[in-house]
Order: structure tokens, then C-alpha cells, then sequence
């Protein structure tokens, strides 16, 4: 047997602010405690999903000639986009796509942004 | 109630019997009860208080930064905010112009002793977006909300410059840009939709359109609501000068649909309706498409606003759970922006 992991934590520790300590609160403190116990479910879809989120930068860097050694890939990109060194092409808007799916998938799976993104860009990410 | 509230109940009940009341003066016995702290962060607070005269019952609101916080001694909290006197006199004007507001009851001295702000009666009627939207009892004023909301900001959009207090950013398109450029970069670029945004924004750049007060925070959950629509306009921290367009897209940024994406406006409520009742009042409304570009310019801030907040944890400034929280909703303004470039158009 393994000790418990991080994402077993967290889900007893969430079950426990939602179903023990929400029911006794109310007001501002009730409301705390929601987006506490929400913050705890960020955290574990964050851990399950960043490898996916990383190997996204990994792909465009190696594509763009980005050294992911000297920053985050995304900042790096928005420095280019802002010197205009780099232009939107059908490339890059797709992988903005992807990786912006998958940070919500992370954020707020259940964001209206996120669901109509899912139902037009569907199967896949690319350009219209 | 804690000796804390106690004391501060004691210095409203100073500073509300000191205030003018015109020829109805308050009786000896008059005096603050039910003083609860409503929410906010860590520093701006919002009180719920009734003055309580004689027989009658005023209920009021506080909203203030305490003594010793940041910001106390009247600078702003908020990047693009405005610090709680210009916002009294703002609501004031807006009053006086037509905009339903609540009244300004007192602005806060420092002779009061309770911090930097405002005190304003506590209308009738509900702000919450989720019960506005869902509850049966707004069914008819849903219908009328984004007809209201185009009047109300028609008149808001008219007041006179003149009349304004000073110490409003009121900013050129161009330096306006400059100014979101400015923030993303102090925020480390973190993103790079919101760059692309920026950068369409620029490629868009309108011709210089009309000049007015913009509420600049016009949306579902600062607009209160009762059985028969529109009541009050409230959050006018982020007032400003600027192009008043700015507004009517606003009020449809995506994020403020609350999950209704078929009700442009607000969630409960269409383009037409909102233009129709920008129209009834000022004599000319946008076309369709140049709100688009506004559109775009919202879900921006949006991502801005979370950056702030984000900042604003790291910098040890509020260390609230609620602005840590809202800094993680970043990536609704990506996938926003996103959604909205794509669309033909400009």
C-alpha cells in the first residue's frame, strides 16, 4: 500500500469543507468556504492535468525556437506577439486553442466560455 | 456584538447625528443598530446598518477603508479605481442627472474617525446574478432589463463633463491602450491571448467616437433588481471618462451572462432591446457590429481585473481567500477572447 496522494487529500479535504463545515456556516463565511473548497478542486485537476498543459509549450517551443530554460513558454510568446515578431498564423492560433481548453479544463470546466469553445472547435482545435 | 462593532457603531451614530438633515433633525435618541460587516476584501469593506429615529428605520450602507489600511488616506485600491470621495460625488451627479442610484447620505471626515468613505441608503432589491436569472419572482423584469439598461446608461452617458468631480482617468483611445499594455507588462506578460487581444484591439482602433462618463463596471451583479426591473446602479469605483461605448459592451461581456450565452445582455436580455433603450432616451444607438469591438475590449479587462487581483495576494496588500480565488478566473477572459476574435467581422 501506498501512502495516501495528493489528490486524495485534497478530495477528503474538500468533502469535508463541502458536507461537514458548509452546512454550519452561513453568510460570508458559508461563501468562503465554497470558493476554499473549489480552490481545493482547481489544485487537483491542476495536478492531474499540467503535465498535458507543459507538453503543449514543450511542442510549440521546439517548433518556434523558444529556449523554455530562459522563461515560461506563454510569457515568451507574449513578448514576441507584443514586439510583433511574431504573427497569428493557423499554427499558433492552434495551439492557443489547445492550450487555453486545457487551462479551463483546469480553471472552470463548467465555464459557458469553455462548453461553447468545446462545441465549436470540436473534435479538433483548429481554424474555421 | 463585538466591542469592535460596538465602538464603530458608537462613531456612525456621532458622525450620522452631526450630519445635515435638513428641517427633520434627528431626536436625541437616535442611533445606528444592526451594524454587519456585508463582504469585500481584506480592506474595502461594505457595511449593512440601520439609522434608527424615533419610530423610522433608515437603512444604509457603508462603504469605507478603514484607518491604517492601504489606500486610507484616499488613494485609489484598485488599479483604474477611484478613491471613495470622488465616488460619493459621482453618484451625486448621477442622481441629479436621472441615473437611479442610491442616495449619499454622508461622506466620511476624518473628524469622524472611521477611515476614508461613504455612507448611502441600502435600497430595496436584489444584485445577485443567480437569483435575478433564475428566481420566477424577476420573470418580468428580466424582460425589461436590457431595455432599462440601455436608457439608464444613455443617461449616464449624458451627464455633463463639467459637472464632474475632478480626478476621473480620462484618456485618448491611444493612451488608453498604452495603459493595458502598461499593466500586462507589469504583470509579466503572462499571456499570450491577452496580447493577441490587445494587438487586435490596436489593429481595430476606432476613430476617436464621443467622449463621456463611463460607469465602467455596468453588469449583472452591480445592478440591482426587483419585481419591476432596474432599481439602482451601484460599484461606481471604476468610473471613468472615455468612450461610452465601452459600456454597452460591457454589459454583454460573456463572463457576465452567468451561463446564459443566449441572452447577450446581462443573461437576461438581447442586443436590441439594450440598443432600443439607449436609443428611446439619447437619440442615436451603436450599430451591432461596433460593439463587437467593445466586446473584446471587456473580456480584456476582465483578464486584467483577475491579474490585479492576483497582484494584489502576491503583494501582500489583501491577502483575502476571495482575491487569490478570482485571480485563477484568468483563463475565462482567455477563452473569451478567443471565442470573439474568431467571429467574422471587423
Amino acid at each position: 500500500m501506498s501512502e495516501t496522494e495528493a489528490g486524495e487529500l485534497l478530495e477528503a479535504t474538500r468533502a469535508f469543507l463541502r458536507d461537514e463545515v458548509l452546512p454550519q456556516l452561513e453568510g460570508f463565511s458559508a461563501y468562503n468556504t465554497r470558493v476554499a473548497a473549489n480552490n481545493l478542486a482547481i489544485v487537483a485537476r491542476e495536478l492531474q492535468l499540467k503535465p498535458e498543459l507543459d507538453r503543449l509549450d514543450l511542442v510549440i517551443a521546439g517548433e518556434l525556437g523558444i529556449d523554455p530554460a530562459k522563461g515560461p513558454v506563454a510569457q515568451q510568446l507574449a513578448r514576441r506577439l507584443r514586439d510583433r515578431e511574431l504573427a497569428l498564423d493557423d499554427r499558433l492560433l492552434e495551439y492557443l486553442k489547445h492550450r487555453t481548453l486545457k487551462l479551463l479544463e483546469i480553471d472552470n470546466p463548467r465555464y459557458s466560455g469553455y462548453l461553447q469553445a468545446c462545441e465549436r472547435w470540436r473534435p479538433e482545435p483548429g481554424v474555421e | 456584538m463585538t466591542n469592535k462593532s460596538t465602538d464603530m457603531a458608537e462613531l456612525l451614530t456621532a458622525a450620522l447625528a452631526g450630519s445635515d438633515w435638513g428641517d427633520s433633525p434627528p431626536a436625541k435618541s437616535a442611533g445606528v443598530e444592526g451594524l454587519r460587516r456585508l463582504s469585500g476584501g481584506a480592506n474595502m469593506e461594505t457595511w449593512s446598518l440601520d439609522w434608527v429615529d424615533g419610530g423610522k428605520t433608515l437603512p444604509l450602507i457603508l462603504r469605507r477603508l478603514p484607518l491604517g489600511t492601504a489606500g486610507a488616506s484616499g488613494e485609489a485600491v484598485l488599479v483604474g479605481s477611484i478613491d471613495l470621495p470622488t465616488e460619493a460625488a459621482v453618484i451625486r451627479q448621477a442622481a441629479s442627472c436621472g441615473v437611479s442610484v442610491p442616495r449619499v447620505v454622508l461622506v466620511l471626515q476624518p473628524e469622524h474617525g472611521l477611515g476614508s468613505g461613504y455612507i448611502m441608503t441600502r435600497e430595496r432589491g436584489e444584485a445577485l446574478p443567480f437569483r435575478i436569472l433564475a428566481d420566477a419572482k424577476y420573470a418580468d423584469a428580466r424582460e425589461r432589463l436590457a431595455y432599462q439598461c440601455g436608457e439608464t446608461l444613455a443617461r449616464i452617458h449624458a451627464i455633463p463633463l463639467a459637472a464632474l468631480p475632478p480626478g476621473l482617468r480620462d484618456l485618448s483611445m491611444d493612451r488608453d491602450l498604452d495603459r493595458l499594455q502598461a499593466m500586462l507588462d507589469s504583470y509579466g506578460n503572462a499571456s499570450p491571448v491577452h496580447q493577441l487581444a490587445l494587438n487586435w484591439l490596436r489593429d481595430r482602433q476606432p476613430a476617436e467616437g464621443g467622449r463621456g462618463l463611463v460607469h465602467g463596471d455596468f453588469r449583472n451583479g452591480n445592478l440591482l433588481v426587483d419585481e419591476q426591473g432596474l432599481v439602482a446602479v451601484l460599484d461606481w469605483e471604476l468610473t471613468h471618462i472615455g468612450n461610452p461605448l465601452e459600456d454597452l459592451g460591457y454589459v454583454c461581456g460573456n463572463v457576465w451572462r452567468f451561463g446564459r450565452t443566449d441572452k447577450p445582455v446581462g443573461g437576461f436580455g438581447q442586443y436590441e432591446d439594450l440598443l432600443a433603450g439607449y436609443r428611446a432616451v439619447s437619440g442615436a444607438a451603436p450599430a451591432l457590429e461596433e460593439l463587437r469591438y467593445w466586446e473584446v475590449y471587456c473580456a480584456l479587462n476582465w483578464g486584467l481585473v483577475c491579474l490585479t487581483m492576483i497582484q494584489m495576494y502576491r503583494s501582500g496588500q489583501d491577502r483575502s481567500l476571495e482575491r487569490a480565488a478570482v485571480g485563477r478566473r484568468m483563463s475565462e477572459s482567455e477563452i473569451d477572447l478567443l471565442l470573439l476574435m474568431e467571429e467574422p467581422g471587423p
